[in-house]
């Protein structure tokens, strides 16, 4: 337990570290938020981040967020929270709402509602910052009773319907998301939530120890928006998917099902396959015998979690970072993408060790602890799922299904035929924005200048009659790949367009998917009249697959600087071809929007 | 011997303010510190609460405006 005074000592120890980089969170709020200062500063540095907090003045929303000039901006935060209260804006509204009726009760809060979308809105035409909006908490000194919920009409459920349009509005807004201020206030407890001294004296936004748990929720949300989340979870088995161990209990005698403690690991197990289904792979990472395990997973009566569910296995009786190295290679991620969940020590040291960029969940040693252990990683945070989130592990799936052809067939490209490919190509618009920003965002093998756009950035791209936003998007006869490439082309002369940004998902490498981008690349330069076409190559700790990409694609080296080369080709009629084994579709509204 | 009241005052006031501790003393007040505001008097009067388990009242706040005045207030609710 920290002291509240250390807070103080050890956000100043941080702050004055100048090594590394900051990034900026502002605070727009109806209450003393500045309290939150040192709270925040020490969470952020718990979850690994940095975070410099700027507190706007005191209930100026509007005055902050429509002002472009205003300190706010100035600043260039990367995450901005809204952070009004109902108590500070409508105080006395649960009081009046008997007399109000359901009706009027809701046009006030609507009317608050309005508002927070509305800064919401304006902050986004501004500026590429996350933004995150505190949704509406019963006032914490108010005097509810146990029947206000008795009453459909009731203010509790009132409340609810405007969070709940509250998240729907805000979830047209790219990169805005909802602080669930109801869901920290409510898992701490409502009361004492509130400190009546320090409310009176100060608006404060709780009580001392309030403040710490909101702080670290805060952080929580912050952390989630500045950085991505893992791709895959990686587990033991023994005493951490079943009680007891497989090899010497056998398959009647570990522990998993309805009773006490078989019941605990059925809800761990429920959990990651609730984890799966939000788009995080699952991995096994034992030391066990294979055959054994795969007869567990396919016959155990009350295994929840299927060999189905696992994108990949390593059971043997080697040593786990070796294991979790194959994960990793396996799936075609990095390691920090990995986390790992092991019930014994002494592996999870091992593993700390010699891969300090896994993730290693510190598990309790009783596993009454574990779902708890699970909430904590905020690693597993992700503001919103996309369409390929949902749809990850399913792809994953179906990799294997890709693979398992792939070993019958003898050529490659009697592979690719068998594949049926069939890939769409558009220009990205406000339905395909939010997918193109995460992979510029995320992708790190096959990219070949790793410039992270923000968002406005993209959107100004798209909208320029001098640059194109393109995209493609892959299905197969296993399946539906997503959207899986991003290009983006500027004018540099006339005749001359240059590629500022080639990525491509490293799932679908080997299968000419980059030559058939490419091809749709190209002709969109000869569209607007281009005769060459130039590309960079900047390298990067992770792009060395894609070092000699252009060269292989028959362009000429112009210049090599310090960690970049710039190649050009010309765009002559029959230069970069559509590859024969993709079928090409052009969505019919291939127009910006 | 354990720490007084008046050393652990001291820190917290050094803390709080990111003043090297040497440069406290039972003197030291709002006159000679920069930020020692209302803002700064809340955080004060959190700290004083958590690490002596005491409740300080608004009106006994307002009197935190010295190292030697928290004393007092501290030593009137009974804290040695």
């Amino acid at each position: 337990m920290i002291r509240s005074a250390d807070y103080h000592r050890l956000a100043r120890e941080i702050e004055a570290d100048a090594a590394g980089t900051f990034h900026r969170l502002a605070v727009l709020s109806t209450f003393t938020a500045e309290l939150l200062r040192p709270f925040l500063v020490v969470e952020c540095q718990q979850l690994g981040s940095r975070v410099l907090p700027w507190f706007g003045p005191f209930q100026q929303l509007e005055q902050m967020v429509l002002d472009p000039a205003s300190p706010l901006w100035q600043q260039s935060p990367d995450v901005l929270w809204i952070a009004l209260r109902l108590e500070d804006v409508d105080r006395y509204l649960p009081y009046e709402a008997p007399e109000l009726g359901p009706q009027r009760t809701l046009a006030r809060l609507d009317a608050i509602r309005e508002r927070l979308i509305g800064l919401a809105r304006a902050a986004r035409e501004k500026h590429s910052a996350s933004i995150l909006v505190s949704n509406l908490a019963l006032p914490s000194l108010d005097v509810s009773n146990l029947f206000d919920a008795n009453g459909a009409d009731g203010f509790v459920h009132l409340l609810a319907e405007c969070n709940r349009r509250l998240a729907g509005e805000l979830a047209a807004v790219v990169d805005a998301h909802v602080f669930d201020y109801v869901g920290v206030v409510a898992q701490s407890g409502s009361r004492g939530w509130s400190d009546p001294k320090l409310w009176y004296m100060a608006r404060t936004g709780g009580s001392a120890d309030s403040q710490i748990v909101l702080a670290r929720a805060v952080a929580r949300c912050v952390c989630a928006l500045i950085r991505p989340a893992a791709k895959c979870i990686v587990v033991d088995l023994d005493n951490t998917l079943w009680g007891g161990v497989l090899g010497d209990d056998g398959l009647e005698g570990i522990q998993l099902g309805d009773d006490y403690p078989g019941n605990v690991f059925k809800d761990f197990q429920a959990a990651l396959l609730g984890l799966r289904r939000r788009g995080f792979l699952l991995a096994i990472a034992s030391k066990n015998d294979e055959a054994t395990v795969l007869e567990a997973l396919a016959s155990h009566p009350e295994m929840l979690l299927r060999r189905e569910h696992f994108a990949a296995l390593a059971v043997n009786w080697g040593p786990k970072p070796e294991g979790l190295r194959k994960v990793a290679e396996t799936l075609n991620i990095g390691l920090d993408s990995l986390i790992f969940i092991d019930d014994n020590p002494v592996e999870r040291a091992q593993v700390r060790a010699e891969l300090p960029q896994v993730h290693v969940v510190e598990l309790p040693p009783s596993p009454l602890g574990y779902l708890e252990a699970l909430r904590d990683v905020a690693l597993l945070d992700r503001p919103r799922l996309l369409d390929e989130d949902r749809q990850r592990a399913a792809m994953y799936e179906s990799d294997a299904r890709r693979q398992e052809v792939q070993q019958k067939t003898t050529s490659v490209e009697g592979f690719l035929r068998e594949l049926d490919m069939v890939a769409e190509v558009g220009l990205a618009n406000g339905k395909t924005l939010e997918r193109v920003h995460q992979l510029v965002q995320k992708t790190n093998q096959f990219n070949l200048t790793t410039r992270r756009h923000k968002l406005d950035a993209l959107r100004r791209l798209m909208d320029s009659p001098d640059a194109e936003v393109a995209w493609l998007r892959l299905r197969d006869r296993y399946g539906d790949l997503g959207l899986v490439c991003v290009g983006i082309i500027q004018q540099l002369e006339s005749e001359a367009w240059a590629i500022d940004t080639l990525l491509m998902s490293c799932r679908v490498m080997g299968r000419h998917v980059e030559d058939a981008f490419l091809a749709y690349l190209a002709d969109l330069a000869r569209g607007h009249g281009a005769i060459r076409l130039r590309g960079s190559y900047a390298e990067t700790a992770k792009n060395r697959p894609v070092r000699d990409f252009y060269p292989e694609h028959g362009f000429v080296e112009l210049s090599a600087g310090p960690g970049e080369r710039t190649y050009e080709a010309r765009l002559a009629a029959e230069a970069f071809p559509w590859p024969v084994a993709i079928r090409r579709l052009e969505p019919a509204e291939n127009v910006h929007a | 011997m354990p720490d007084t009241v008046t050393d652990r005052t001291r820190r917290i006031v050094a803390e709080v303010f990111g003043l090297p501790p040497q440069e406290v003393s039972i003197k030291t007040s709002h006159d000679d510190v920069e930020n020692w505001d209302s803002l700064n008097i809340l955080n004060l009067l959190m700290a004083v609460e958590s690490e002596f388990g005491v409740s300080i009242s608004p009106e006994e706040a307002a009197e935190f405006l010295s190292v030697e005045s928290i004393v007092a207030v501290l030593r009137s609710k009974g804290v040695e």
